[in-house]
């Protein structure tokens, strides 16, 4: 809290403090000559990186300011901003720091009676709004007094935050009744007070300040520097209590943070602005490209034309197209990394060997070369697609893809509804527990069998394509090609980026299982053993229901690692989302907006994975251990 | 006299009949032949008498096919050898006799969860066992030979196919052994013996799986092989499950090792990249400074950095204080091997002498380094020990700024180092007594106070003279930095810059002031967010625009000075996640002792937190930084001259590696994968030192 109560005399012994710390610091510094030869080392040195930096940001920045305001609206100028637009954006952003190093959002939400908690904010929004209406009637008419406005506005919001005196100045006038009890206070208001004035007095009567004028960076890298040293070295004395350090080390932080940020936005500005072609096209945010047909051919499903459909569909195929891919990825490579985790903790030495071999070598290759390896060997090795080779005449494989029998989706759904029935149907039926008896287990495989032959025959009674070859002419192997109304197609750009995909995250799966199920107590597992189940029955029941426990967590970091893995693809040549919005960029040029679509569909697919995975951990981790 | 055996010590009990006392005596071993029963004697006799059948056939063979000597050498040398390993025995002074076959023995038993008393009784079924590895190494010798005969068929060198022989016949007579093992002992014939019909009812619950096995066999080929698929599925379910897994991964061994070991010994030519050695190390530019003449010679730079690096690899691993030996007999193999590399007269493009001096120089550096390091560790305590090794990362860090001024020196340094001292030519106006009249001006050379030029008076000196004037000449930009060089720098900026960044980031997440704790979670989600490769492309197009006027000279903001801020941005994101959860789990009884003691804020997060937090996460830690440098293969987007990248394109390059598409990228697959396992490794070693692993349940399990 404030200290608002301070006794006179208390202000005289604390003089006195002041005199003989800084006597006792010279004393010191005889006793102990090198260690204060370093402190004062640090400073110099800092001073001048602080004024390195400074310069070099600040001289950008003051550039830049004055090329935006320059209200000569010429053709060899249009990067031109109006008073009003600069000024909102640039005191925004001040006010916006200042509010963040004040950190007053608590006490504005849980006392808002105190007005003194808050008040240096609202003092700080009052203040903005006035400087932003006055602005256009103060008549700046030299050209360096609006970046000594903008910047030197920098400089005395962090001199606010850190005196923190705005409660001592508002209530100045009352105070000033009562003169003699309330004098640290008064001059706690005075000294918030002094900044602004001789900020606004510098600001107004910049011409009787040549020096200035000539050298504004100068000026104001000096009164950087000077200021950041002087408050580090007050920090450091360390005789405030916990409130005020930290106000003081924000306000610290903002001071040196301002120059930066100016040289950031100025710069945005600028190129949000600039008429070359290519950095017109490359920042401006508009999305209307979107609306235009896109030129060249997406295969994927939902079925988009080139020349027809907007760059949205073919954006929306692409995610979708991504999506299928990690969907597929996710599943085999949780199936074969559980696999290869338990094998690793075989008693059979070669299985075991083989499993630790195996996440020793795919853990620690780089996926890309994986990739790379998995396209140029499944070139080779494939046969031909001359060869015809398929198995029964409904499946072909070839290196150029994989063809299989069409079924209908209507057929297929129908299939999958009357599944999902059968599954909601044991878990209603096994809601008080599972019926563990030889009939009863019997029962259950058997409707599940029933449930598989009426799915499959509701599949295959529908409309089966199944894929045809189309060879013009027999002795010429150079026409040959697949029906493209008959049978699907997954292309091999599919299969290498799945397979890839599911080999290296199995390693990381199968690390993350072998551990999770190390981690489990002895007893547990020797329980299990002791109660005569089988290998097979401990795992199910016994082992990985608990090993489930640590492993959610790990496999929503590794399943999200997939998603983003898949942006790999363009390696293979699969179209899917990184693709296409690498082309869109190569060949529209609007990066910003194509950047942000895609960071915003990444995080989303993050966000689902994320979600998923979230609820299963609830369910996992619902009995407490 | 009974013979008791004592399974404890393998030693058989002798009972003095007269005092009935036990008394140990060591038996000689009888080998493979054990007490002449009836059945062994039959047994024996057969095994003898195919043996010899094989041999002859062999022989035989060897005389009507090829190389008759060969052969008829190769398997009798083998035969003579099994037959003396098998009867063998270890000298007395060890108390347990264990011969090649109690091994052999050992091993059955952990690879099928056979034991061997699962036979008749213990005895015969040792027997079975050495009789099957009899004929197994036969067998061995067999497809050695073939394969080898296959190889040289193909076209593989001489020493190529004695190995590619030696790996296939190793796996295939695993594979039969196994086999064979497993097909004599699994379907427990004793019980077939002694209870026929019970034997016969444990077939009843296969039916399910027979059916199954027929209908799936029956779509995919038709009737006779769905037959025969059922049978073989009847037949490996009886197994049981750890002989099956044994039987499975031994499949997968012997297909995996065959096309491996045929790719890599029959099939490759490595000459793409024995003559392509210096290109995919350090890229374009350094090789055309080492070969051509047109361009000065500019490898001392790299040199100079191995100089720096490798003393300090020594160091660090002599902060162990562990054995000498540990160290020294790997690393002076893996020398030897890089000797080797570079001095491999194929296709050489190059003086391989000068190489070899300095690989020499750069390696007695490092066991130099190591020595001092190893005597001062075990001389000292484990903190001082510590002390060496905190410094001794931080000489890394330094190295790895210095990299950038070596490679790249600045002007200033180039000024100073420059080869002449250039001496300006000075006037002075001289006056006379009155001081007011002009009577000419004085002409003199300033020596004084000029830096420039400073290291000039090493000129002449062997060695620093060198350095000095190389040092004046105009470095190597980062844009034309190539190879494996810049995947090591990229990822080491990942790993350093990210390192320091992460801490950075870590405490801002954390802290409760919003100046700091807004733009650190603004920063690490929008980071995370995206892959790597959008970053990249981001950093390549994006970053010059807003940030090249900081730069005086445009060009120094090339791709890779660009790529390395992705890198570190990325690295430290990732590292700054790490930390943070590690600065979690910090006691906080600790941080309020931190604050008691008086520590200020940095000193206390610096000094008290960050200890803790990174001991805990360490391995994590280890784990990004294999991340980042598996990482680094992701700049073929931007067509960086990369190991991978230029892996990629040199099959291109000469119309002699026009097919050799394979090679260049199971090599680079093979260093990637060096260079992670390595760390990893670390890691291993590093968590085992802090006692973080815990490995309760995986035994039992």
């Amino acid at each position: 809290m404030l200290n608002r109560n301070f006794p006179n005399e208390a202000f005289s012994a604390r003089l006195d403090d002041i005199r003989l710390r800084a006597f006792g610091v010279a004393s010191k510094a005889q006793d102990n000559p090198l260690l204060y030869s370093r402190i004062l080392a640090t400073y110099v040195i800092a001073y001048y990186l602080i004024s390195w930096y400074c310069q070099k940001t600040l001289s950008l920045a003051v550039e830049a300011t004055i090329f935006l305001r320059d209200d000569i609206v010429s053709p060899t100028n249009p990067v031109d901003y109006s008073q009003h637009d600069f000024s909102l954006v640039i005191g925004s952003v001040i006010l916006f720091i200042f509010l963040l190093t004040m950190n007053e959002w608590w006490n504005l939400i849980k006392r808002p009676r105190e007005w003194r908690g808050y008040s240096s904010s609202l003092f700080g929004i009052v203040m903005f709004a006035t400087a932003f209406t006055l602005l256009p009637n103060l008549g700046l008419y030299i050209t360096q007094q609006e970046p000594l406005f903008y910047f030197g506005a920098a400089i005395v919001a962090p001199y606010i935050a850190y005196i923190g005196g705005i409660p001592e100045l508002v209530s100045m006038p009352v105070m000033l009744a009562n003169s003699r009890e309330n004098r640290a206070q008064i001059l706690k208001g005075l000294a918030t007070a002094l900044p602004i004035v001789v900020y606004a007095y510098l600001c107004l009567n910049l011409p009787a300040w040549p020096s200035i004028i000539d050298d504004l960076t100068g000026f104001l890298t000096f009164a950087i520097s000077i200021t950041a040293i002087l408050w580090w070295f007050h920090i450091s004395l360390e005789n405030s209590d916990i409130t005020t350090r930290d106000r003081r080390i924000s306000a610290l932080g903002a001071l040196l943070a301002f120059p930066f940020l100016f040289f950031v936005i100025t710069r945005l500005m600028f190129l949000y602005h600039y008429p070359e072609e290519v950095l017109k096209e490359r920042w401006s945010v508009s999305l209307d490209f979107m609306g235009d047909f896109n030129p060249f051919e997406l295969r994927g499903w939902p079925e988009v034309i080139a020349g027809e459909d907007t760059r949205w569909k073919f954006l929306r195929t692409a995610i979708l197209n991504s999506a299928r891919a990690t969907l597929f990825a996710i599943v085999l490579c949780t199936i074969l990394g559980t696999f290869v985790g338990v094998s690793r903790l075989s008693s059979n030495k070669i299985t075991a060997g083989m499993a630790t071999a195996y996440v020793e070598i795919f853990r620690n290759t780089p996926l890309a070369v994986l990739l790379f390896l998995i396209f140029v060997t499944g070139g080779d090795k494939l046969p031909l697609f001359i060869e015809e080779k398929s198995i029964r005449g409904a499946f072909f494989y070839s290196n150029q893809g994989f063809y299989i029998p069409a079924v209908e989706l209507q057929r297929i759904l129908l299939a999958v509804s009357l599944l999902s029935l059968v599954w909601v149907y044991w878990q209603f039926k096994e809601r008080e527990g599972v019926d563990d008896s030889e009939e009863g287990l019997r029962r259950k495989f058997t409707i599940w069998v029933v449930a598989f032959a009426i799915a499959l025959g509701l599949v295959l009674s529908g409309e089966v394509s199944l894929p045809i070859m189309i060879k013009p002419n027999p002795d010429v192997p150079g026409g040959w090609d697949m029906d493209p109304d008959a049978g699907f197609e997954v292309t091999r750009f599919f299969v290498y980026l799945v397979a890839a995909l599911t080999i290296f995250t199995a390693a990381s799966v199968a690390e993350i299982v072998r551990g999770s199920i190390q981690s489990l107590p002895r007893g547990q597992v020797e329980a299990a053993v002791s109660l005569g189940l089988s290998p097979y029955q401990r795992l199910r029941m016994v082992i990985l229901p608990q090993a489930l426990r640590s492993m959610v967590p790990l496999l929503n970091s590794t399943y999200m690692n997939v998603w983003k893995n898949s942006s790999l693809a363009i390696l293979v040549g699969y179209q899917e989302l990184f693709f296409v919005i690498y082309i869109y960029m190569n060949n529209v040029g609007k990066l910003i907006p194509l950047l942000v679509i895609l960071l915003l569909s990444y995080q989303a697919g993050s966000l689902t994975i994320s979600a998923i995975m979230n609820a299963y951990n609830y369910r996992v981790t619902k009995v407490k251990i | 006299m009974s013979v008791i055996e004592n399974p404890v010590e393998g030693v058989k009990d002798r009972i003095d009949p007269i005092t009935g006392v036990k008394t140990g005596e060591y038996t000689i071993s009888e080998g493979v032949w054990g007490d002449a029963s009836r059945e062994s004697r039959i047994l024996r006799g057969l095994f003898l008498s195919s043996m010899t059948f094989l041999f002859f056939m062999i022989v035989l063979w060897g005389a009507l096919e090829r190389n008759f000597i060969t052969s008829a050498w190769h398997s009798s040398a083998l035969v003579i050898l099994l037959y003396a390993v098998l009867t063998t025995k270890r000298p007395d002074s060890l108390p347990t006799q264990s011969t090649i076959l109690d091994e052999i023995s050992h091993f059955e038993s952990s690879v099928t969860g056979i034991k061997h008393d699962t036979w008749f009784d213990e005895d015969q079924g040792r027997k079975v066992t050495s009789y099957v590895s009899a004929a197994c190494a036969l067998f061995a010798i067999y497809s050695f030979t073939e394969s080898q005969y296959m190889a040289i068929r193909n076209g593989a060198s001489d020493s190529n196919s004695w190995i590619y022989a030696a790996v296939v016949s190793l796996a295939s007579t695993l594979l039969l052994w196994l086999s064979l093992i497993v097909a004599i002992k699994e379907p427990k014939f004793h019980r077939l013996i002694a209870n026929p019909s019970e034997y016969a009812r444990g077939f009843e619950s296969s039916l399910r799986i027979f059916l199954i096995a027929l209908l799936v066999g029956f779509l995919l080929s038709g009737p006779i092989t769905g037959l025969g698929l059922a049978i073989f599925v009847v037949a490996l379910s009886r197994i049981s499950n750890v002989s099956l897994t044994g039987l499975i991964s031994a499949w997968l061994i012997l297909q995996f090792s065959e096309w491996l070991a045929y790719f890599v010994l029959v099939e490759a030519d490595w000459e793409i990249i024995w003559s392509n050695r210096v290109l995919i190390l350090v890229g374009q530019l350094m090789t055309e400074s080492m070969t051509q003449d047109y361009f000065p010679y500019q490898n001392w730079r790299i040199w100079l950095l191995i100089y720096f690096a490798w003393p300090i690899v020594g160091g660090l691993y002599g902060t162990m204080a562990s054995d000498m030996r540990n160290f020294i007999l790997p690393f002076s193999a893996i020398s030897f091997i890089l000797a080797l590399v570079a001095w491999n007269p194929e296709v050489i493009i190059y003086d391989s002498s000068g190489t070899l001096k300095r690989l020499g120089f750069a390696s007695l550096l490092a066991i130099g380094a190591f020595m001092l390091s190893n005597w001062y560790s075990v001389r000292s305590g484990e903190f001082l020990a510590n002390r060496l090794r905190s410094s001794l990362l931080l000489s890394v860090v330094v190295l790895f700024f210095l990299t950038f001024i070596i490679m790249d020196p600045p002007e200033s340094l180039r000024k100073a180092s420059c080869k002449e001292i250039l001496y300006p030519f000075v006037s002075r106006p001289v006056f006379d007594e009155s001081g007011l009249y002009n009577i000419g001006t004085l002409h003199y050379y300033d020596t004084s106070g000029s830096w420039e030029c400073a290291t000039a008076h090493f000129a002449g000196t062997p060695i620093l003279g060198d350095y000095a004037s190389g040092m004046a000449t105009q470095g190597i930009k980062p844009s034309q930095w190539g190879g494996l060089f810049v995947n090591i720098i990229l990822a080491s900026a990942g790993c350093v810059l990210g390192f320091g960044l992460g801490i950075i980031l870590a405490f801002g997440r954390q802290s409760d002031l919003g100046i700091f704790k807004v733009p650190s979670v603004l920063f690490i989600e929008i980071f995370r967010s995206g892959p790597l490769v959008c970053w990249i492309y981001f950093a390549f197009f994006l970053l010059p625009n807003v940030f090249n006027p900081l730069f005086d000279d445009p060009d120094t903001f090339d791709v890779i000075v660009r790529m390395i801020t992705v890198f570190a941005l990325f690295g430290g994101v990732y590292i700054a996640e790490i930390i943070r959860g590690g600065l979690q789990a910090v006691d906080s009884g600790q941080r309020e002792a931190a604050i008691a003691l008086g520590l200020n804020p940095i000193q206390a997060k610096l000094q008290v937190e960050l200890p803790f937090a990174i001991r805990t996460t360490l391995p994590s830690i280890v784990n990004a930084f294999i991340g980042l440098w598996k990482d680094t293969t992701l700049l073929f987007i931007l067509g960086v001259m990369d190991f991978f990248f230029i892996g990629r394109i040199i099959t291109g390059s000469d119309i002699r590696y026009m097919n050799d598409i394979l090679e260049p990228i199971y090599l680079s697959a093979f260093i990637f994968w060096l260079g992670a396992f390595y760390l990893s490794r670390i890691s291993l070693r590093i968590e085992g030192n802090l006692g973080l692993l815990n490995k309760d349940g995986g035994e039992a399990a």
